[in-house]
């Protein structure tokens, strides 16, 4: 029996596609895993079914029924509860306070709470699904998987019709992981139904019926786990469509133009040495949580290296801030475009000649015809499309912010430009103007570091691709030289099968 | 859903030109309603009494916009600014020519400014916070200093600060004048008034671009300080002595002027020549009111409606603005 459906689901988010026609269904009491990149929609589907996002086309059906949440809440009302990845419980209160939050009135006797009743309800909950935590504790005392499980414990109390996993494992030891399968299938047993979201492709196999695979908004293919082989869901994941849609052209290497050796960070990467040569791009793969943006924030100053040594033209450098960086001739278009880079209040203008400001001062002041008339230059030739550089940023699409945020790095001269994640969020157009830029800044001589989680881009743009895996680069292809997607996939999750031998 | 949002087009642009403007409108509608109501308004002698009022808050009111626009606020200015009253009182009294006087007043005003950021900064406190225990320190300081008691008898410069005139102008409607020249060129045309609306409008893009955060927060304490110190000689001078009542309600007014003026109170935006008006239009809250005879209390009470509205404005006008960004 079909409990959810979902039918030809489109979600734009002004000219991005997050998806296009996306069918997707879910049985009772079976364990659906979603497989994919991230941004290839896993999220964007989800939030549709938890009333986040409002689906632009196609329909929604619980039960057969209709099924248009209009909130969280409202979705959880109607039997769809989700466990994020990041935990949500107040860490000040009990575990049975936090399992029945916003529900005391369930345990109340003439209006009075009696914390005895929900601690007692807890117990059998949790008793019933092999939840192994001391109801009375406090929250904060608890370990990560604990409190994974009190979280879990808490979606289970509504109960729900589909439970929504968000990477339960991300923080969990393996034999933590065992615990959550047991309660898992407990789940399951009850007849509950289980989206079970992961980038650990082995626990696929491990727990799910079935799977699905996202790919730039689509849904790739829906397979049974039983006919299912490693090979073919990094088939499906990475897609075989590599080449002509990145115009990458050639460009002979000059001098070595950065140098980092043996750069170190407690806990983020460890003992990294690469070489960038000028006219050179270097892309960088790997999954979220690999190292990449940590050692680029290394690099860059954001967040200062522990130890290792980075060379700009054979000369050592020190970078401690982004200051240090962006005098030494290093800029960064960085990742997180809201947080980082675009500020809200400021115009065109303003946003793009922010970093390099300083350089054109008279005295105290800025020279205000230069600044307008640089910014109006970078503007274009980076084709960004605008009714002025006097208009606020956020009048902008994705895809022009994030050319203004190039701007604003080139603005700086540097020898060397970090492009984390430069076309995500950012529409197909953009994109391909994107690579253009970065095939002629390559052509300038600029040395370039490329980071994306898109595979196919990274492998398309670079001269040359470092892997990373857990802080460490795992493996360094040359452009065209026969590496497939698959094998550079089966490095990035680590897997050791038959897939990275051939 | 859309041919709705399109409709709205083009009311949003009336009411964000209103909210964008707000200070100046509400500067002409009262002047407007004033002049019809009350004869004695549009005199010589009533408009300089009326800048005369303004001045010493349009000179603290540079550097609290500068403070808002950088996405902080201070709760001590009002006793910082008492503390500075204090101590010119007290170097009067010593008989200090006035340069020692005004040194030693700015210092402390700069000082006072310093330690904020610096405790802001350090430990990534709330400003609120912070600046709410710090004005409980400096009151005590200032009631140490002088025992409780005002100190009359002061030094004549400050007394012509607050009272003299140049030429038919009163002196320190010329330095607010001044003030407000300087700090709009400060704020608009050098790297630090730049730099100040960066941080105020997202302080991790503005690190990213490689701007010092701290030091621009350690720079606008100190010229908050500046400015404090400047108003408290003007607003002492113009009583004739150092009250240990200064600045009570310094903190309400400025903050209603600079917001009413255009300075949102999130930061990432500002204008001091905004921040003029938004003085002007306090000002005239009390002068109107004054010449129409209306209690004193009844002044209090309609004043706090004002700020209310123009707190309420403030965050209405990001709201549009929110609306407006998230239809693109």
């Amino acid at each position: 029996m079909k409990v959810f459906e979902a039918k030809k689901i489109c979600k734009n988010f002004y000219r991005t596609h997050a998806l296009t026609d996306v069918d997707f269904d879910l049985e009772e009491g079976e364990v659906m895993a979603l497989a994919g990149e991230n941004g290839a929609g896993k999220s964007t589907l989800m939030k549709c079914l938890l009333g986040i996002h409002e689906p632009t086309s196609g329909e929604m059906y619980l039960f057969g029924k209709k099924y248009e949440p209009k909130s969280p809440y409202d979705a959880l009302m109607q039997g769809i509860s989700m466990v994020h990845q990041e935990l949500c419980l107040v860490p000040s209160m009990t575990v049975s306070d936090n399992v029945w939050i916003g529900r005391v009135k369930k345990f109340s006797k003439n209006g009075l709470y009696d914390p005895e009743l929900a601690v007692a309800a807890t117990r059998k909950l949790f008793d019933e699904y092999g939840i192994n935590v001391d109801p009375r504790a406090t929250v904060k005392t608890l370990s990560t998987a604990q409190m994974q499980m009190v979280e879990i414990g808490r979606a289970i109390s509504y109960d729900p019709k589909v439970i929504i996993l968000d990477e339960p494992t991300s923080a969990l030891s393996e034999s933590e992981v065992e615990v959550l399968y047991k309660v898992i299938r407990n789940m399951t047993a009850r007849k509950t139904s289980i989206i079970f979201i992961s980038h650990k492709l082995e626990e696929v196999f491990e727990v799910a019926n079935r799977v699905t695979v996202f790919r730039d908004g689509h849904s790739i293919s829906v397979r049974n786990v039983e006919s299912l082989t490693m090979d073919m869901l990094i088939n499906d994941i990475a897609g075989r469509e590599v080449g002509n849609i990145y115009p990458k052209i050639d460009v002979k290497p000059g001098q070595v133009e950065l140098e980092v050796k043996n750069l170190s960070k407690a806990g983020k990467y460890k003992d990294i040495s690469f070489k960038v040569h000028a006219g050179e791009i270097l892309g960088f793969a790997g999954l979220v949580g690999a190292g990449r943006t940590e050692i680029m924030d290394g690099i860059y100053g954001i967040d200062p290296v522990d130890s290792g040594e980075i060379l700009l033209e054979g000369k050592k450098v020190v970078n401690k801030t982004p200051r240090h960086a962006l005098n030494n001739g290093i800029a960064m278009v960085t990742e997180d475009r809201l947080r980082r880079g675009v500020n809200k209040k400021m115009n065109v203008k303003m946003n793009m000649t922010l970093a390099y400001l300083y350089r054109i001062c008279k005295g105290i002041f800025i020279d205000m015809n230069r600044e307008n008339t640089d910014a109006e230059n970078m503007a274009k030739r980076l084709k960004v499309k605008t009714a002025g550089i006097q208009m606020p940023i956020w009048s902008l699409s994705g895809g022009n912010q994030q050319k203004v945020m190039v701007g604003r790095a080139l603005l700086t001269d540097p020898k060397v430009l970090i492009m984390d994640e430069p076309t995500r969020g950012v529409d197909v157009g953009a994109k391909q103007e994107i690579y253009e830029y970065l095939n002629e800044l390559a052509a300038q001589g600029l040395a370039i570091l490329l980071i994306s989680s898109d595979l196919p881009e990274v492998m398309g743009m670079s001269d040359r691709m470092l892997v990373l895996r857990e802080g460490k680069i795992v493996g360094e292809h040359i452009r065209n030289d026969g590496t497939s997607s698959d094998k550079v996939m089966s490095e990035m999750f680590g897997l050791t099968s038959s897939v990275s031998e051939e | 859903m859309e041919a709705k949002a399109k409709k709205k087009w083009s009311k949003d642009d009336l009411l964000i030109f209103f909210l964008k403007n707000r200070a100046l409108t509400l500067v002409l509608l009262f002047a407007l309603v004033l002049t019809v109501l009350e004869e004695t308004f549009l005199t010589t002698g009533n408009m300089l009494s009326l800048a005369r009022q303004i001045s010493a808050n349009g000179i603290i009111g540079v550097g609290y916009t500068l403070l808002l626009a950088s996405d902080s606020v201070d709760l001590s200015a009002g006793y910082t600014m008492c503390l500075v009253g204090i101590v010119s009182g007290l170097l009067s009294q010593a008989g200090m020519p006035f340069v020692v006087i005004l040194i030693v007043c700015v210092l402390v005003g700069v000082v006072c400014g310093m330690w904020n950021s610096t405790i802001i900064t350090k430990f990534g406190l709330a400003p609120f916070l912070v600046t709410l225990a710090m004005q409980q320190i400096y009151k005590g300081a200032m009631m140490l200093l002088c025992n409780g008691t005002p100190i009359g008898n002061l030094n004549d410069t400050i007394v012509f600060m607050g009272q003299g005139y140049v030429g038919p102008i009163p002196f320190c409607v010329i330095l607010m004048l001044a003030f407000i020249l300087i700090g709009a060129v400060v704020f608009n045309r050098t790297q630090f008034g730049r730099d100040v609306i960066a941080v105020g409008g997202n302080s991790e893009a503005a690190r990213v671009s490689g701007i010092d955060v701290a030091k621009t927060r350690l720079k606008v304490g100190m010229v908050l300080g500046f400015t404090i110190s400047i108003t408290a000689l003007v607003s002492c001078g113009r009583v004739g002595s150092a009250q240990t009542s200064l600045g009570q309600d310094t903190v309400m007014d400025i903050i209603a002027a600079v917001v009413i003026g255009g300075t949102p109170m999130g930061g990432g935006s500002g204008t001091v020549v905004g921040t003029l008006f938004g003085c002007l239009v306090i000002g005239l809250i009390s002068n109107g009111l004054n010449l129409m005879g209306v209690n004193s209390y009844w002044q209090m009470v309609s004043k706090g409606v004002i700020i209310l509205v123009a707190v309420i404005l403030d965050v209405y006008t990001e709201r549009i603005y929110d609306r407006m960004r998230n239809r693109d």
